[in-house]
């Protein structure tokens, strides 16, 4: 948890200086008042402030409880770990594919494979997760497309 | 004006589409990990083609529904459906335990009902008064409510008050992206041309509140549910009862309504504040926890008397009271109307068009709820990983529908991620949110107020409103800032 914290706090302050050192490519005038840059570098001196008094807490606090909490940095066992890093990998090939596929096809595929991904070891039933991914897939189509009239990517069946 | 307003909402599609929402938005309620802000967030597409009011009645019924929905799941699972309903599984589910499960419910759909409609009642009163004060508020003032609503949300949303800062700042910086406001040079672009226009607002909660869910499911085991057997004949309680519950009831809603006003507070901190003072007011405080109907009247109530408070400022200033809120604000967007002082002024038809729906919208909570619960124990059984990837393919319809490109849907995906990743370090994302809703307004009106002032900062202290409201912001950190150091050194001290 304490490492965690000083990790984050190191982060938001060279968050906070790349954001200044960024905020030298705007363009800026202001006649009257402030500027466009006004708020990027009030933003990052706020960044480096915060950071600092991040890790200042972990610090003040960090000796008398060390190692009093051991068990918070493993709160997910690592075959969950796995399981949210497929499911990134998953969305991500879904998105990527989905304006050449189109979504009926994308979003069907993706609702499989996610259910497999999300349920529990050696209850999978096949015939099941396929059908419910093919109506889902083809009633949320219908229904936001044709009656909702919303614009959805139609790709290769279109 | 006012008849105006309720008859735009009695028609038979309307009502159909507040109905719809209501029944929907308890099912969203009631399914733990699937939240009521979720439910507004995916139906918003839905209204992308309606008329402005039938669109607005639609997420009010989800609204309304959504956050009463909680309760079910809150007495028979032990699981609070929505966060709003921590407390009501505090003595709900000791009653369901002891086999009263029906009486339970029986006292949180009533108290719903009437802490909704107490609330709707002070909207209706408070938010005209409002708005015509708002009409007098210039750069300095709409600057001040901004950092105001910007600290409190940071100091009172999560443990720690830096990890709120830090993330209402996250969020104020991701609005920089983008045309900067008045001179409209591109900032932070890096040379790509959809960033020139900055983040949509619906991307980035769909993200935010919807997506982040997936990954957090994935990484939690399944448990399989079992609701606990109920029957409720009547109400479920006596006259007695309710009789008993009228001083708790009305300091419920009063405190639901009052904090809800608070920007960017919302339903669950009302229960904890009402629960926690009805069990200090209480003759028997020890029985708390067990099963006593007064827990259950107190968190019930304030959940729901929060949705009116929240809308005042929504609607007086445009400034969100909590997440759902958040998203309503989405909605008023993408039909192109600015919630605010002039919405009284410019749209008063559409106004108490809202009213009215949101009135109807908890008559059917009430009726459905009774008449439909067989229906809402069935859904709370069907297992979350069937339900989470049909909602993340109804968010990916969201996100592109809104503009038709796939910026916005890669912009949800990053803004899921990021927050799964504040949800590990335990930041709230809540003041991400409000800061990039905030940002714009606070840095416009800086830069107006200072034009005006010929580039002096005085007159946003000089001017009463506004200054009164500055000094209430620095009070409100010192207050957060002395309760962090004291915390600290109890924690070394215990330690």
């Amino acid at each position: 948890m304490n490492k965690k914290n000083v990790g984050l706090g190191i982060f938001v302050i060279v968050l906070g200086i790349a954001m200044y050192l960024a905020s030298f490519g705007i363009k800026d005038f202001a006649a009257v008042g402030v500027g466009a840059t006004f708020f990027p570098r009030l933003a990052s001196v706020g960044f480096v402030i915060l950071g600092t008094l991040l890790i200042g807490q972990v610090l003040r606090q960090s000796k008398p409880v060390a190692n009093a909490n051991p068990s918070s940095e493993a709160t997910i066992p690592r075959k969950n770990t796995y399981s949210v890093i497929l499911s990134l990998c998953l969305l991500i090939v879904f998105l990527a594919l989905l304006e050449t596929l189109g979504y009926v096809i994308c979003s069907a595929l993706y609702i499989f494979f996610q259910i497999l991904i999300l349920t529990p070891e050696k209850k999978k039933k096949y015939l099941l997760y396929g059908t419910i991914s093919a109506l889902s897939s083809l009633s949320t189509y219908l229904l936001f497309a044709r009656v909702f009239q919303v614009m959805i990517p139609n790709g290769i069946l279109g | 004006m006012i008849v105006e307003g309720i008859m735009s909402v009695l028609t038979i599609k309307t009502i159909s589409l507040i109905f719809g929402g209501t029944v929907l938005g308890i099912l969203f309620g009631s399914i733990p990990g699937i939240t009521v802000t979720m439910g507004v967030a995916l139906f918003l597409p839905i209204t992308f083609s309606m008329e402005p009011v039938q669109a607005l009645s639609l997420l009010m019924g989800l609204y309304i529904g959504g956050t009463s929905g909680g309760l079910i799941s809150a007495v028979l699972l032990n699981i609070p459906g929505t966060p709003a309903s921590i407390c009501t599984c505090f003595d709900g589910a000791p009653l369901a335990q002891q086999g009263k499960a029906g009486k339970a419910l029986g006292i949180g759909i009533v108290f719903s009902f009437l802490g909704g409609m107490f609330s709707l009642i002070v909207l209706f009163f408070v938010s005209p008064w409002l708005a015509s004060v708002a009409l007098n508020f210039a750069s300095y003032e709409y600057f001040s409510i901004g950092i105001f609503s910007l600290t409190l949300v940071s100091t009172m949303s999560g443990k720690s008050f830096v990890k709120g800062l830090i993330s209402a700042l996250l969020g104020f910086s991701f609005t920089f992206i983008g045309m900067a406001p008045i001179t409209a040079f591109p900032r932070f672009t890096f040379g790509f041309k959809e960033l020139n226009g900055g983040f949509s607002l619906l991307p980035i909660l769909i993200g935010l509140f919807a997506v982040s869910q997936l990954f957090e499911s994935s990484g939690e085991a399944e448990q399989e549910v079992k609701p606990v057997e109920y029957s409720i004949k009547g109400f479920g309680f006596s006259l007695k009862e309710f009789v008993s519950q009228k001083w708790n009831f009305l300091r419920s809603a009063v405190i639901g309504t009052g904090v809800g006003i608070l920007p960017g507070l919302g339903g669950a901190i009302c229960s904890v504040v009402s629960y926690g003072v009805a069990k200090k007011q209480s003759k028997y405080p020890e029985k708390f926890g067990t099963g006593v109907i007064d827990g259950l009247v107190a968190s019930e109530t304030s959940n729901n008397a929060s949705t009116g408070g929240a809308l005042v400022p929504l609607m007086t200033l445009g400034i969100p009271g909590d997440n759902t809120t958040a998203i309503l604000l989405a909605g008023f967007m993408v039909h192109g109307i600015t919630p605010g002082p002039l919405l009284f002024e410019n749209n008063g038809v559409l106004v108490y068009g809202i009213f009215t729906a949101l009135v109807l919208a908890n008559i059917f909570m009430i009726i459905s709820e009774f008449g439909l619960m067989r229906l809402f124990v069935k859904v709370l059984t069907v297992p979350k990983h069937f339900l989470l990837p049909i909602v993340l393919t109804l968010c990916v319809i969201g996100s592109y529908g809104l503009n038709n490109r796939m910026f916005d849907v890669w912009t949800m995906l990053f803004f899921g991620i990021l927050g799964f990743g504040m949800k590990k370090f335990e930041i709230p994302s809540t003041p991400l949110l409000l800061g990039a809703i905030l940002g714009p307004i606070i840095e416009t009106e800086l830069r107006r107020g200072l034009m005006r002032g010929r580039g002096s900062f005085l007159p946003f202290f000089t001017e009463p409103i506004s200054g009164a409201i500055l000094v209430i912001t620095i009070l409100v950190i010192l207050v957060s800032a002395i309760r962090t150091i004291r915390k600290t050194n109890l924690k070394k001290r215990t330690s």
